[in-house]
């Protein structure tokens, strides 16, 4: 398929800012729309589950629109998700965040809380594992995150990773699992980095 | 590692970016729109809008929309007028990553919660305009009255509980002078929050902006005024404060 014609589905599920992903989609050159509806979903060749927010009311309003089990059956047919920030930790299978919350578990893992210190905001390095050739071009590329919780969970599924300073704890900054892809980090706000990786990744055909 | 930010900052009023004396006189500068594109384009680390004559109307959601139709690839963060969590939630939505709030710590404090509830504590960011007084006493000023006041007990519990994830210690007085930030206010806050700073008002030149980066409870600064003046002014400052962890600068190459 000629990946500029390649079409983008934006999983609208209420929680977030949807239209500078949808922009940033289409100055890449995708087609992209935004859509909360099975039948159109079911059209994209790429779903962006992007979020801001909290994971207890973010999975509430992915049950509540039934995309819950959605989601489930599009990653076992091997078709590319991709959350981004928010969108990422709801590819887990929980949260402690305000609580235990069951996640998509399309990755396993848990969300939790970082620790010290609590935040990790502002534009980080990455550093991506051996094995991605993917995300390799993005190694030591500057990234903007924004969050307060953070994966955990099996090296398999862990891509890059980030260090709030020296020496400190490595805070993961992306997981995949086939074609099931998150990014921690906002692809979409860290300019042309963020913008490079993110076409190569709808760009990736998995078939 | 995490690097510092040199956040571009724009004040708009009465529908119009403005440049700021102390928040008391104005210049109209032009659309906010074509400020907040020029920060994006010249590769700032962070846009911070900051809408100073709200009062009761709740935040400026077309504006917000206005700027994220803009597409810009920079975190934009939004303050004024945001009083409640349905106010928080809509700016939000509507294209701001994350919210400044004042005047709401005053009123009702008891909203910052509710709001984290919805956006997430690391999208709210508290801020203080502080004034130090002829003695050396370090002041709250409240804009809407017009006059300073010791810093409640309530805005204390709010930065002691990390409610917020950062704090932005505004220059009251030096915002919009550009001579420079007055560090008294940053050594009277320090001892009161764990919080990551960031710091507004007065600041124009990079030895200005170094001695604030160079503290390491400074995680950013807000620039104004100083950056409309002249093209790619986010480079020409980066260029001069190499030493500091700061991300390398990364203009926009093609529009």
């Amino acid at each position: 398929m000629n990946k500029a014609r390649r079409t983008v589905g934006i999983v609208d599920y209420g929680v977030g800012n949807h239209a500078s992903v949808l922009r940033s989609v289409r100055q890449l050159g995708f087609r992209a729309r935004v859509s909360h509806s099975i039948d159109q979903l079911d059209q994209v060749d790429v779903m962006l589950l992007p979020g801001v927010g909290a994971f207890p009311m973010a999975m509430e309003r992915l049950h509540s629109l039934d995309l819950v089990r959605y989601l489930h059956r599009a990653s076992q047919l091997g078709r590319p998700i991709i959350g981004i920030c928010l969108g990422m930790q709801l590819l887990a299978e929980s949260s402690t965040e305000m609580g235990l919350t069951a996640g998509l578990g399309l990755i396993p893992g848990v969300v939790e809380a970082i620790g010290q210190p609590r935040w990790h905001i502002g534009w980080n390095g990455l550093e991506i594992l051996p094995g991605h050739p993917l995300f390799q071009e993005s190694d030591r590329e500057v990234m903007y995150f924004n969050h307060s919780y953070a994966y955990q969970g099996p090296k398999d599924f862990v891509v890059a990773s980030c260090r709030v300073s020296e020496g400190s704890s490595a805070i993961v900054a992306a997981i995949a699992r086939g074609s099931v892809m998150g990014l921690q980090f906002h692809p979409e706000k860290s300019q042309a980095p963020g913008l490079d990786l993110l076409a190569r990744l709808i760009g990736e055909d998995f078939s | 590692m995490l690097r510092k930010r040199l956040i571009g900052t724009v004040v708009v009023r009465q529908g119009w970016a403005v440049q700021s004396f102390g928040f008391r006189r104005w210049l109209p500068l032009g659309r906010p729109e074509c400020l907040v594109e020029n920060l994006d384009r010249w590769g700032a680390d962070g846009i911070a809008v900051l809408v100073i004559d709200r009062g009761d109307q709740g935040p400026d959601l077309a504006l917000i929309k206005r700027l994220s139709a803009l597409g810009l690839s920079t975190p934009l963060t939004y303050g004024g007028g945001v009083y409640n969590e349905a106010d928080a939630g809509a700016a939000v939505q509507a294209g701001a990553e994350r919210l400044i709030l004042d005047t709401v710590l005053q009123i009702d404090p008891s909203a910052v919660q509710a709001m984290a509830r919805i956006v997430g504590v690391q999208a709210l960011v508290a801020a203080l305009p502080l004034v130090s007084d002829a003695h050396g006493i370090v002041r709250h000023w409240l804009y809407r009255r017009r006059e300073a006041v010791p810093i409640s007990d309530e805005v204390l519990r709010i930065l002691a509980q990390e409610t917020v994830s950062e704090l932005l210690v505004i220059d009251t007085n030096g915002e919009g002078y550009g001579r420079g930030f007055e560090e008294t206010l940053i050594d009277a806050i320090e001892p009161l929050t764990k919080l990551p700073l960031l710091a507004f008002g007065g600041l124009a030149t990079s030895d200005q902006v170094h001695l604030l980066l160079n503290r390491p409870s400074c995680a950013g600064v807000l620039v104004g005024n100083s950056l409309n003046y002249r093209e790619h002014a986010i480079g020409h400052l980066k260029a001069n404060l190499t030493d500091l962890p700061l991300r390398p600068h990364s203009p926009r190459t093609t529009i």
